[in-house]
């Protein structure tokens, strides 16, 4: 295939085509998939049904080869880059033009994800330039952004969480000097840079907020001579701010929402000299009996993180009474469900839940996103056991509180919140009396390469870790109330997890509720979600 | 355990909204389907360095594979 994503749109990858600078040349991905295996999906559809065969990479067994194409806009190949090194089932991530179009630059990291080279390569030919760096890790090492070059210079910004303990941005030129920006520590995300200065934003302010700063690198024009101002804040209300920089790097538009702000957008000067407001956005539930909801953070089980919840209490909320709780999550990496946006990131479906009498309760465990390297990284080898403990620990605290009903606990999340739904339930059955599972993953032997590899390895060299996680192995030791929910299309946690879970439960005798989604993939949507959501509720007013 | 003696002390809640008992009730319809419960939001976009109203135009250059290559 030639021009598709890669990798299953794993490591920033969304796309297949690269355009030079210039635009007049295509740096492309090809993929050979052949060695791949097969899922059969189930089309009922048709007036017999059949089946469609998708390629996909289950962990530990044949995986893409990648490599990629340059060539003009009429499709002609140039050249074709194949890095040599790790094996052929190594990744090419971060596709990056030179701003001359005449090299090409391409994080290639190992299948296993340990190790990865920043290379040169020469457009027109293909060669191998040289490496630049590299980044080893025992856990993994995660590529996701193109390199930033410097407007007017052959030097660029480069993003890594692996050096610092933060998704910090490096200064590089490309002999391998390698300066970091002088951030804060805290994950940032590069914005722009008109040449003298670098604009980024960053959590440095609170995890949960996001603002936007930038850095002078000075009049110099060597790497190792520069000399970094302080970082210069530009966004200073409250809240989560996305800012888009005019090509000048002269103005941004800032839209931003915070816990009491809906949403707001105006355009400002870099210097901030200026600022109009072009739009407020007013409250959407100002007609509506909202309940009320608060923010505020918890300590991890391992009492080094404060983690952050949502809590909504019920409509009527009376604390002479008790009421019963239900644990929304989803727990995974590259998430962060709470933050200060508005009502602090509220999904109606929860509000809804509080109006009925429920209390809902959201964290942001370990392993989830813009919290530094440390934290992210506590799931290695062994995804849902630190996201657990930190789910309970701050469960617990709640339960402390006379108003909550502790014989009436339920969970809810979809995908990698359907695997730590079933987890809780088997793990803690003292807690969880009721849950409904959406898209679970239930043996990581079952989950695609990129993305399982990655936090658990393959089960050949982590047997240990597959074993603690398999839900397959706690299936025997459910005993609340459980539904499943299933597209029985998904293309990305297939249905061999929950059917296998089934089975499993069906041969230790273990009774649990199952409703497949059949014309839905990994997510159901549009109507069809009110059906779901209706059925999950359903669940809990029935058994809670 | 010292840290997690320091850790507890911090426990705090940053913002609350309160409620607000009177008004409509959420339908499951207007929780799964309703945008308009959720804060509308305008967009602008840079045209060079000029500022415009609405969504950026997608730039098709950026996606589109030559048609001779989509053939193979």
């Amino acid at each position: 295939m030639i021009g598709e994503s890669v990798s299953r749109n794993e490591f920033g990858i969304n796309k297949g085509v690269f355009p030079s600078p210039s635009g007049k040349y295509l740096a492309v991905y090809r993929k050979d998939e052949s060695a791949v295996t097969q899922f059969p999906l189930l089309d009922i559809t048709t007036r017999t049904g059949s089946l469609e065969q998708i390629r996909y990479p289950m962990n530990g067994m044949p995986s893409e080869h990648i490599s990629l194409l340059v060539c003009d806009t009429l499709g002609n190949v140039l050249s074709t880059i194949v890095p040599t090194e790790f094996t052929d089932e190594r990744y090419l991530t971060c596709v990056s033009w030179g701003p001359d179009d005449k090299n090409i630059f391409i994080q290639v990291l190992d299948r296993e994800q340990h190790h990865m080279v920043l290379n040169q390569y020469r457009a027109a030919d293909g060669s191998f330039v040289r490496t630049i760096l590299s980044e080893e890790n025992s856990a993994w090492v995660e590529p996701q952004e193109p390199l930033h070059f410097i407007k007017g210079r052959y030097e660029f910004l480069y993003d890594t969480d692996n050096r610092d303990g933060f998704r910090n941005l490096y200064l590089c030129d490309t002999l391998g000097t390698v300066r970091r920006l002088p951030t804060a520590s805290a994950d940032i995300q590069y914005a722009g840079n008109d040449g003298r200065w670098v604009y980024y934003t960053s959590a440095e302010v609170s995890p949960i907020e996001n603002h936007l700063f930038r850095i002078d690198l000075g009049k110099d024009r060597t790497v190792k001579k520069v000399k970094f101002g302080k970082p210069q804040r530009l966004t200073f209300e409250e809240g989560w701010h996305r800012v888009s920089l005019s090509p000048d790097c002269k103005r941004f538009i800032d839209s931003w929402s915070a816990f009491s702000t809906p949403w707001k957008v105006a355009v400002r000067t870099v210097d901030g000299k200026s600022s109009e407001v072009l739009y407020e956005a007013p409250d959407p539930l100002a007609d509506y009996a909202t309940c009320e909801v608060e923010i505020g953070t918890t300590p991890s089980a391992d009492g080094r993180f404060l983690n952050y919840y949502r809590l909504y209490k019920p409509l009527g909320f009376d604390p002479s009474k008790k009421y019963p709780v239900v644990v929304y999550v989803y727990g995974g990496p590259h998430s962060q469900m709470v933050q200060d946006t508005w009502i602090g990131g509220v999904r109606m479906w929860e509000m809804l839940m509080a109006q009925k009498g429920y209390i809902v309760y959201v964290q942001d465990n370990r392993g989830t996103s813009n919290r530094g390297a440390a934290f992210e990284k506590a799931i290695n080898r062994q995804c849902g056991q630190a996201e657990m403990a930190d789910q309970v620990a701050g469960l617990r605290e709640l339960m402390k509180q006379p108003w909550v009903d502790c014989d009436r606990i339920g969970v809810h999340g979809w995908s990698y919140g359907g695997f730590m739904t079933i987890s809780l339930m088997t793990n803690y059955p003292e807690i969880f009396k009721v849950g409904v599972a959406g898209g679970p993953v239930i043996d990581w032997k079952w989950y695609e390469v990129m993305y399982g590899e990655r936090y658990m390895d393959t089960q050949a060299a982590n047997p240990e870790g597959f074993a603690k996680t398999s839900l397959i192995n706690k299936a025997s030791g459910l005993q609340g109330k459980l539904l499943i929910c299933q597209g029985a299309i998904d293309n990305t946690v297939v249905w061999q997890h929950s059917l296998s879970f089934v089975q499993e439960c069906i041969v230790n005798g273990i009774q649990l509720d199952y409703f497949p989604y059949p014309r839905s993939e990994h997510n159901v949507r549009g109507i069809w979600r009110v059906h779901l959501m209706d059925k999950v509720t359903n669940y809990f007013d029935l058994y809670l | 355990m010292k840290t997690i003696i320091i850790l507890a002390a911090l426990l705090q809640v940053f913002a609350a909204r309160p409620a607000q008992p009177e008004g409509r009730k959420l339908t499951m319809n207007d929780a799964v389907l309703g945008g308009s419960l959720y804060p509308a939001v305008k967009s602008w976009y840079w045209e060079g360095n000029e500022l415009k109203e609405g969504r950026a135009p997608l730039q098709r250059r950026n996606w589109l594979l030559p048609r001779k290559m989509a053939k193979e």
